[in-house]
């Protein structure tokens, strides 16, 4: 978790940022422009691509799949893993398979997927929700696991049933699990769609950046990969909004 | 009406008849069960305020969990008002050592929920809530989230949603175990005039033996190892009781010497066997 500073200093990052594109800048123009891009070309290239529009439209086609796929995955994840949790033995019996799914790499089940979907939206929409969903209800299933059982016999001395102690018990008190759950299933669904989108079927941000490699322009795939970059911020950035929404209750100190 | 008419005419607010517990501990491969009540026979009357005291673990804590239906015996029966009971109910309430109180939830939150669980209006809820927080002096917290409020407020806060149920029997594990000296005071003061104007019904965990003659009607000693009533004594002192007027009364350094002697044979086995 990002530790909270006393005093957010903007200087900092600004003139980490002048380092970085600094030396970036040096490394890129020294080294063969058919191998790699300094800032200032990758710059120009995003400019021109902007231009175009062609990044808009494959930052589009990725944003569907991206967003559509991760909120189905929060949709079934959520769910599903209360339901893991709250019932140990199904838990026992699933966890796992959806270890071995989790932890199994995603281009090994590229050819299946083509099988089952073939190589258009459908099947990177799978892609995006499968591995999403599974991060998020594994999480979600062991912070209902790991419920205090003395708030739990609290409710259930005041008659709660199922339903009341799911809803006042179990999923407050899984929540900095489940915000944990959507920042890996997060990561889990760029990477998902990117992987999609350059070896199922070309389009997209992902297809941009194959493009540019097959097209030796690799200022075009740093355009892509700095687009890819800020989605990804833009996406971990809201996570935390909704992870201080949820923990207003406990306070500065903890 | 006298303690006598109410003893001859009502049940008893809680009877236990022949209540056996034992529990299984897996320690690695050699799993042991350990018998926690053996044979509990123990009738609350209507409006008494009965402390319990045992040295760690005799099973005080699993006696009123059974009392509360949160552990069902393997044998014996509990009774409520001379019924029998399976599963907790609204004529009992729990006031919890650690207070139980949700981290999420505000005070009043916290306070409504049993009324909530009840399908009670919102609106009413809220102003029985209110009704039991302005009491304990908490009308200024409601809005607050319980790690803002001392040791102290959240019991205060645990008390009013036991009181807010409506519960005739308050059933209190160990409640002012985890609040400073000088507070615990003032709450057993508290709890004493509320348990007085309320007609309530106590069962009351201690470690602390002070506190367990202080507050009761009649004390109840649990013995060590198997789950015994090892002796149930009255405890003959005036009400209302302050803490400064009962410690100097001769009933009261009597009773607490006696249950201190009674006890300290059990602290002392205990301390030989966990050396050995």
């Amino acid at each position: 978790m990002p530790s909270r500073l006393t005093k957010p200093s903007v200087w900092l990052p600004i003139l980490s940022l002048v380092l970085v594109l600094g030396g970036w800048e040096v490394v890129g123009r020294s080294i063969d422009p058919l191998l790699f891009a300094p800032p200032s070309a990758v710059a120009a290239t995003l400019a021109s691509l902007l231009a175009t529009g062609e990044l808009q439209a494959a930052a589009q086609v990725t944003m569907k799949a991206l967003f559509l796929g991760y909120a189905l995955a929060i949709i079934a994840g959520i769910p599903f893993g209360v339901l893991m949790g709250a019932l140990p033995r199904l838990g026992d019996i699933l966890q796992p398979y959806l270890y071995a799914i989790f932890s199994t790499p995603r281009v090994v089940v590229v050819p299946l997927i083509i099988v089952w979907f073939g190589i258009g939206f459908e099947a990177r929409l799978f892609l995006v929700f499968f591995w999403s969903a599974i991060a998020i209800s594994v999480n979600t299933a062991q912070g209902v696991r790991h419920a205090r059982p003395d708030l739990v016999e609290v409710a259930r001395s005041f008659r709660a049933n199922r339903i009341e102690m799911a809803r006042h018990v179990l999923i407050p008190g899984a929540i900095p699990f489940v915000v944990a759950g959507l920042r890996i299933g997060a990561e889990r669904a760029i990477v998902g769609v990117i992987i999609g989108e350059m070896f199922l079927q070309i389009v997209g941000l992902g297809g941009v950046i194959q493009k540019g490699s097959v097209e030796l322009l690799p200022a075009k795939m740093l355009s892509a990969v700095m687009v890819i970059a800020v989605l990804g911020t833009i996406i971990v950035t809201m996570l935390d909004l909704v992870e201080k929404r949820f923990q207003s209750w406990r306070g500065e100190s903890t | 009406m006298t303690n006598a008419t109410i003893r001859n005419t009502h049940p008893p607010a809680i009877e236990l008849k022949g209540i056996r517990k034992s529990f299984v501990l897996s320690e690695g491969r050699n799993a042991r069960t350990v018998m926690a009540l053996d044979g509990i026979d123990l009738a609350i009357n209507q409006h008494e305020f009965v402390t319990i005291i045992g040295p760690s673990g005799c099973g005080k804590t699993t006696l009123l969990r059974v009392m509360a239906s949160l552990i069902l015996p393997d044998a014996g029966d509990v009774l409520v008002d001379g019924a029998p009971v399976s599963e907790p109910g609204t004529k009992r309430a729990m006031v919890f050592q650690t207070f139980g109180l949700f981290p999420w939830k505000t005070v009043i939150d916290n306070v409504t929920f049993p009324l909530m669980v009840r399908k009670l209006p919102a609106a009413k809820a809220r102003e029985i809530a209110m009704e039991h927080l302005v009491r304990v002096g908490l009308e200024k917290f409601v809005d607050a989230h319980p790690h803002q409020l001392s040791g102290g407020m959240q019991q205060r806060v645990g008390l009013s949603r036991a009181l807010a149920t409506g519960a005739d029997v308050l059933l209190m594990d160990e409640p002012f175990g985890a609040i400073d000296a000088q507070t615990r005071e003032f709450m057993q003061e508290e709890l004493m005039r509320i348990w007085q104007e309320e007609q309530k019904t106590v069962i009351f965990i201690t470690h602390d033996l002070d506190e367990a003659v202080m507050l009761a009607d009649r004390v109840l000693l649990m013995s060590r190892g198997p789950g015994r009533v090892r002796e149930i004594i009255d405890v003959d002192l005036p009400r209302p009781r302050t803490d400064y007027d009962v410690r100097v009364r001769k009933n009261f350094t009597e009773t607490r010497s006696h249950l201190w002697n009674l006890l300290r044979n059990d602290l002392v086995e205990q301390r030989a066997e966990e050396t050995t």
